[in-house]
């Protein structure tokens, strides 16, 4: 017989044991924690930047997120985003720049609306403003009038329309200059240009900054940025102005996206953003060379996407390692093989399965890489933006044509990483929740409502597909103009110069033959810029034969190779800078790690194609390489999800808390936030009204007996 | 009206302006430039439709009949007032889900009591695509609780609470199916809830030992369930007889909760809010011996315990489920395809150079590449799942007559099948809701920002759709399972013996096929489909050979080769569609107007779907060479794409999905999209609310005093002054 046991419950067997197998492990961590943070985060003081900042938030009573957030409807999410946003303006009000994006990207990785709609007014609205206005604009809309914390104005982002997306220059919302009155007449002139989507207009929003195209007399200049008041100070829309919400989403419910028609509605010349183009008294239009360069603003959106995806991908892998460490499942053949009486053995914990660890150990490895290439591109749009402002204020023309190529580099880094990151955490979170079986769809496990946010990262602020084309594009015309023209290339993508040496006559010698060249990251990276080349290649030999739209999708995968060499390049140059030496075998590791598992794995069919790599290698990836990558990081699951630093708060799963007892977590916040109490439904009367129904005979009155057939056919 | 001189007026020149070389243009609203017309593209387009949709719809759905049922269905669906699906229903809060979805079963039960019931599985099945929680709820009842009992309880057990009872027809009681628990999901043979013998008063008693046994994700158990079927340990005497199935009544006649029962609501979930899901724990729960349901293992008055050798047959009864998860997957997938290829019909997007107008977002190749290979799968996964449902129902009679008769050989037979069966839906299932998950994702980002939108389907389907790859056999699990026989029986294969009676009877050639080289070598070969199986069967039984080395090499550890497993699974399933779709293909007349386009479709699913995608294990053994693969996707795959384009409007008119089925604002069958989602919109939302109602948050944030007066200027220089005296 089995004897109960009080405990906190009485139980009549012995439950299972989570905890205990997470903290065991935890326990027997070779390194330290902390320290691998500052390898993530950049440098110790950023670390501790990191930790301080979550500690306000997650004590914080209104910014703190816990498990009923999963609970909420949409309009409880949009109440509780703006009392929020009101909350991180008070922020705000104290914190440096760099402090506040800090801070907005640690509130994006657990509550994400609310970063969206504040990175909607700062980030889009405000942007947009320094990246076309005057430093007088600027400084009127975001100081004199506060927009810049959140104050007095609460600015929208009016690009997209409803027939147009990402074709920004087809946009087709006019502003027509009126001469006599001095003022632009902004117009929506059909249906399909209706501004749509845009995020903060349905309800919060009091002003726009509208991309139109300029018509003075007649002629059309092109698409331009105005700023146009949508509400007066009472918060009621003007007159010609009509606003509407857009209403459910997949995910960030919590953010009022809507859709704006202007009706002749008129603004001051001088609301007009005119850094670049500008529109004199008398309707004479000043178009100057350099207007590309405001898009810049856009660029901004791309790189804090890098860094998101870092930080998601982190926080889904922590709760999959966790849960995958406490749970157990099946007996494996090796613990039934070594025991002696079959009985004794347990199950198996999932992490020890070599399918489970090839499914999420990788990604762990990926998670350390990225960062590193979130951190560094993070750090040249700053460096890049500022030259080109000072170059510009200056009128410095060599700066300038410097700072040009410079954003030229970062236009591909950007996109080529935003488009891979953005779609790779996307995997990661799904396959994450795969790997928590059933529980991975409770909503308090945190996944359904990370994945449901995170997936319009692959398609806003530049759609993957048409960026990872736009990226492709410029790689392949290098790769034209040095066999054409013998062309030196520059910048992140100067390995493309040597592209005679890898092709043609060239083109069959493998750079992966051996196991020991798959983990020697210095020959790993040397492959992939081999695999660049030798595609680019063959790519600018259909595009000669075809055109640049028949290669759309090699293009994609060239910018997907582009964006795995650039991390792994910067990843490397890291570690070696790295001070804590006895982490680097630890991080070389991760490296391996995230070359096999991610990158070779992923594009076996297509490294194959180009000769990079063996058929006996790519046989070995799967059967030894990678398994045996797994099994060495396997010792080091928990030290290395711990190093990401997320505190139960951020991670806010109940299977993936610090503590991994996971079973009485989650049965705990499943009973709290659905008291069984309430053990009969809402609606009980229309369940047992249908098993308690009378038969069919007697709904229907029984005219359908034999008896009412007699009678009926007499 | 006060007369000023013009000087002195407010506004000294008119507001609006008319333009005589721009006039308004006036249709049913005014504008002032011509609007977009996507209807007429898509109407267009479909014009150049060259066959009979209703004859490819039969083509789809493998016979006349099968297919006017179906759209019989359609209507039947599309205007009754309660099953019929609406755009409100996309802003529903769980709780009104629920309700719903309450209402729906209630109305359904009323066609249970008169349709067929294999017209009735149709109907639910049908109703499955739009509203899956309804679906899953009632099939917990019909599906899983009944089947289980049919599966493992004797004639009269089934009997009596089928139809003596009415579950059968949703009445008096409503079942469902208590098998995973908190700590133990895939394993079901791990599972901890005890029912133990008490011999004394003839009954068992049914215990939640721990947290971990707790029964979990039970749906219908929160609020309808009045009966589960609970899979527990069998304890007679002290002994465990491992995990057997016991029916357990939760409620009583007035839905209360009997005593010792402990049930509550497992939430709020990433999909399927519409489902009760729940949770149960028992304690010492007793119920009468005779509702052990035993047609394999009989417990006897005084405990003794009889276990037959035929008992893995009870688990036949859940392959059912897997068999139309593997149908959803084609009927979802058209779906998504119809949606997504008419959006990209209509949608206009970038200016080519010179061009007046912005080009046909499905006209960019790229686009083309990532879509068209889904409309290809969907086609073959509709003959495919059509060929699996009528094999898992002949494998049913089949059975049922052998046991019937008593007849050895048959039942021997039908174990047989019933074990090809168990692979073909496992791998089949696995590959299908992968392949349709990533469908459903790709179609929404091809539809750009809308694709987020509720009101166009995509997010509510994925998110009810993800938990078809976990639920009732895990992908991954199920995919190591099936590839393990491939491996098993190449090796038997190999070792001289011969597999009959079984859909994998082509691996009986192993040998041959172990010897080939390069059976695709030129372009040729590429087009020649039955070379492509071939060459498939190649990759099939080379992989499966060299894991048998690993496996040789490592003590037998199929752990070790679990990934391979599953990617053999999914090549398994791949050659069971390509099969199916080359042999029905072939067997239409190629004077057909159908057949071009189906020879294109087939074409374009084995090199896009299956050669692309698998080239490194087509290329590592030998099957064929790297050039001819860059030959397949730098041109053949373009080309294909290029053959199907034309056609899409037509291609998915053909799954005569009516517009209520598909339930998408840009998907409908007129194509006016920008109309279509702009009214649903604004429908559901009136912009007349132009304020939030939690507007005064917002305002008082914007109008908040300056932080000096919120700090009650404590720290000016005066206050500085006065405190640092």
């Amino acid at each position: 017989m089995s004897s109960y046991k009080t405990a906190n419950v009485v139980s009549s067997a012995a439950p299972p044991d989570p905890k205990s197998l997470l903290q065991t492990e935890r326990a027997a961590t070779k390194f330290d924690t902390d320290k691998l943070h500052w390898f993530l985060e950049g440098n110790q003081e950023r670390s501790e930047l990191f930790k301080s900042l979550t500690q306000q938030m997650e004590r914080d009573p209104i910014l703190a997120a816990d498990l009923k957030y999963y609970d909420l409807t949409k309009e409880q999410q949009r109440e509780l985003t703006a009392v929020k946003i009101d909350r991180i303006g008070r922020y705000l009000e104290n914190d440096t720049i760099p402090e506040f994006q800090r801070r907005l990207s640690i509130l994006g990785l657990f509550d994400p609306q609310v970063a969206t709609r504040v990175g909607v007014n700062l980030g889009l609205f405000l942007s947009c403003i320094r990246g076309s206005g005057t430093v007088e604009q600027l400084k009127y809309w975001a100081l004199q009038k506060e927009t810049a914390t959140i104050k007095g104005i609460y600015g929208c982002f009016g690009m997209t329309e409803l027939a147009h997306g990402s074709n920004v220059m087809g946009l087709e919302t006019t502003a027509t200059f009126d001469e006599d009155n001095d003022e632009f007449i902004i117009n929506t002139p059909h249906i399909g240009a209706t501004k749509w989507w845009i995020g903060g207009a349905a309800h919060s929003a009091t002003h726009c900054t509208v991309y139109a195209r300029l018509i003075v007399k007649g002629e059309d200049y092109g698409v331009k940025t105005f700023v146009v008041p949508l509400r007066d100070s009472q918060h009621n829309l003007y007159p010609g102005v009509t606003v509407g919400d857009i209403g459910a989403k997949m995910g960030r419910d919590g953010i009022d996206n809507g859709w704006i028609q202007f009706s002749s509605v008129r603004i001051p010349r001088f609301f007009m953003l005119q850094k670049f183009c500008k529109v004199s008294r008398d309707g004479e239009v000043i178009l100057p060379p350099l207007e590309q360069l405001s898009y810049s603003a856009l660029l901004g959106g791309r790189v804090v996407m890098v860094a998101d995806s870092f930080r998601m991908i982190s926080r889904m892998i922590t709760i999959a390692i966790r849960y995958a460490i406490g749970r157990r499942q099946f007996k494996s053949a090796e613990a039934e093989a070594e025991a002696e009486d079959e009985d004794d053995v347990k199950e198996t914990q999932l992490l020890d399965y070599p399918l489970h660890q090839k499914r999420l150990l990788p990604y762990i490895a990926l998670a350390y890489v990225v960062s590193a290439g979130a951190y560094k591109i993070e750090r040249s749009i700053e460096s890049t933006v500022n030259d080109l402002e000072d170059a510009v204020d200056d009128d410095d023309e060599a700066g300038i044509l410097k700072s040009i190529d410079a954003m030229k580099s970062l236009f591909i880094d950007s996109g080529a990483l935003k488009s891979t990151c953005t779609w790779l955490a996307a995997e990661v979170i799904d396959n994450a929740r795969q790997s928590c079986g059933g529980h991975g769809y409770s909503s308090y496990s945190g996944f359904g409502k990370a994945y449901n946010d995170w997936v319009v990262q692959c398609t806003w602020e530049g759609d993957n597909n048409v960026l990872g084309i736009n990226i492709g594009k410029p790689i392949v015309k290098h790769t034209i103009a040095v066999i054409d023209d013998g062309k030196i290339v520059k910048g992140s993508s100067a390995f493309l110069t040597n592209t005679k040496e890898y092709v043609e006559a060239n083109g069959k010698k493998p750079i992966l033959s051996s196991a020991a060249d798959l983990k020697d990251l210095k020959t790993a990276l040397k492959s992939l810029e081999v695999a660049i080349i030798r595609l680019s290649y063959n790519t600018s030999k259909t595009v000669r034969k075809h055109n640049f739209d028949y290669a759309g999708a090699e293009l994609v995968n060239i910018s997907k190779l582009k964006a795995h060499h650039y991390l792994l390049d910067e990843f490397l140059r890291r570690i070696d800078e790295f001070e804590q030496t006895e982490l680097k075998p630890y991080l070389i590791l991760l490296g391996q790690l995230y070359f096999s598992g991610i990158v070779v794995e992923r594009f076996a069919g297509i490294l194959l194609t180009v000769n990079v790599i063996t058929t006996e290698l790519v046989g070995e990836l799967a059967s030894s390489v990678i398994p045996d990558l797994c099994r060495e990081v396997r010792p080091h699951a928990v030290g290395f999800t711990d190093g990401f630093q997320l505190s139960d708060m951020l991670v806010n799963s109940a299977l993936g808390r610090y503590d991994g007892n996971i079973y009485e977590n989650y049965f705990t916040a499943v009973k709290e936030l659905n008291p069984p109490r309430n053990h009969k439904a809402p609606y009980s009367a229309a369940l047992e009204g249908m098993l308690n129904r009378p038969s069919l005979e007697e709904r229907e009155r029984f005219e359908k007996t034999l008896e009412t057939g007699e009678l009926l056919s007499r | 009206m006060i007369s000023l001189p013009k000087e002195l007026q407010a506004n000294s020149t008119p507001q609006i302006k008319i333009d005589p070389k721009k006039p308004s243009i006036v249709t049913n609203t005014i504008d002032s430039e011509p609007r977009p017309t996507p209807a007429k593209s898509i109407e267009e387009e479909r014009n150049r439709t060259n066959w009979d949709t209703v004859k490819m719809h039969q083509f789809l759905e493998g016979s006349p009949e099968k297919s006017l049922e179906i759209l019989k269905l359609y209507k039947s669906l599309e205007r009754d007032t309660i099953l019929q699906s609406s755009f409100e229903h996309y802003d529903n809060t769980k709780d009104q889900d629920r309700e719903l979805v309450a209402q729906r079963i209630n109305q359904m039960t009323k066609f249970i009591e008169i349709d067929s019931p294999k017209k009735f599985r149709r109907r639910l099945n049908l109703m499955t695509v739009y509203d899956p929680s309804m679906g899953i709820r009632i099939a917990v009842n019909l599906g899983l609780f009944l089947n289980c009992i049919r599966g493992n309880g004797t004639a009269a057990q089934y009997e009596f609470w089928a139809k003596h009872r009415e579950s059968a027809i949703i009445k008096q009681m409503y079942g469902c199916f208590g098998m995973t628990e908190l700590g133990h999901g895939s394993n079901v043979a791990g599972c901890e809830t005890t029912a133990t013998f008490d011999e004394e008063t003839d009954e068992f008693v049914i215990d939640t030992p721990n947290i971990s046994a707790t029964k979990w994700w039970i749906g219908g158990a929160a609020h309808s369930a009045t009966h589960s079927s609970v899979y527990a340990r069998l304890i007679v005497k002290g002994k465990d007889y491992g995990v057997k199935c016991f029916i357990v009544p939760l409620r009583d006649s007035q839905h209360n909760l009997c005593p010792g029962v402990a049930i509550g609501d497992i939430g709020s979930k990433m999909g399927r809010q519409g489902v009760d899901n729940g949770w149960i724990q028992f304690s010492d729960v007793r119920i009468p011996r005779f509702f052990m349901l035993q047609k394999w293992c009989k417990v006897d008055r005084h405990g003794n315990v009889t276990l037959p050798p035929l008992e893995q047959l009870s688990y036949i009864s859940l392959l059912g489920g897997r068999v139309d998860m593997a149908v959803d997957s084609y009927r979802q997938g058209a779906r998504f395809m119809t949606i997504v290829l008419r959006y990209a019909a209509g949608r206009k997007q970038f200016k080519q150079e010179g061009a007046k107008v912005e080009t046909t977002v499905l006209d960019y190749a790229n686009v083309q590449k990532r879509l068209l290979p889904y409309l290809a799968l969907v086609y073959a996964m509709a003959v495919g799942t059509d060929r699996l449902e009528k094999q898992h129902e002949q494998i049913l009679e089949q059975m049922d007559r052998a046991i019937l008769n008593n007849d050895k050989n048959g039942i021997n037979q039908s174990l047989n099948s019933t074990k090809s069966l168990f692979v073909d839906s496992g791998s089949l299932k696995s590959t299908c809701t992968w392949l349709t998950s990533s469908l459903i994702d790709e179609s929404r980002q091809a539809c750009g920002g809308h694709g987020y939108s509720s009101y166009n389907g995509f997010g509510k389907t994925y998110n009810d759709w993800a938990v078809q790859c976990t639920w009732e056999g895990d992908n991954n699990v199920l995919g190591m399972s099936a590839g393990k026989t491939i491996v098993k029986n190449v090796q038997q294969i190999l070792k001289g013996k011969t597999i009959k009676s079984s859909t994998l009877d082509f691996l009986n050639n192993a040998k041959q096929l172990l010897d080939t080289k390069n059976i695709l070598a030129t372009e040729a070969d590429l087009k020649d489909s039955s070379k492509f199986r071939v060459a498939l069967q190649a990759v099939i039984v080379k992989y499966a050979a060299s894991l048998s080395d690993v496996l040789a090499k490592n003590k037998n550890n199929w752990d070790l080769v679990g990934a391979s497993r599953v990617e053999l699974s999914k090549l398994r399933a791949h050659y069971y569609l390509l099969e199916t779709f080359e042999e029905r293909v072939k067997s239409l007349s190629p004077a057909s107007d159908l057949y071009p386009h189906l020879a294109n479709l087939l074409q374009l699913y084995y090199v896009s779907v299956i050669l692309i995608p698998f080239a490194a294990d087509f290329i590592r053994f030998g099957v064929i060479s790297s050039d001819l693969v860059y030959y397949a996707t730098s041109e053949y795959f373009g080309t294909l794409c290029g053959a199907v384009r034309p056609y899409v409007v037509g291609l998915t008119d053909s799954f005569q999905q009516p517009d209520n089925f598909l339930n998408s604002a840009i998907g409908k069958y007129d194509g006016n999209i920008y109309e279509n989602y702009f009214g649903v919109v604004k429908s559901a939302h009136p912009p007349r609310n132009d304020k939030a109602p939690y507007n005064s948050a917002l305002t008082g944030m914007l109008n908040r005093p300056s932080q000096e007066e919120r700090e009650r200027f404590e720290k000016s220089a005066e206050a500085a002054k006065i405190l640092s005296r």
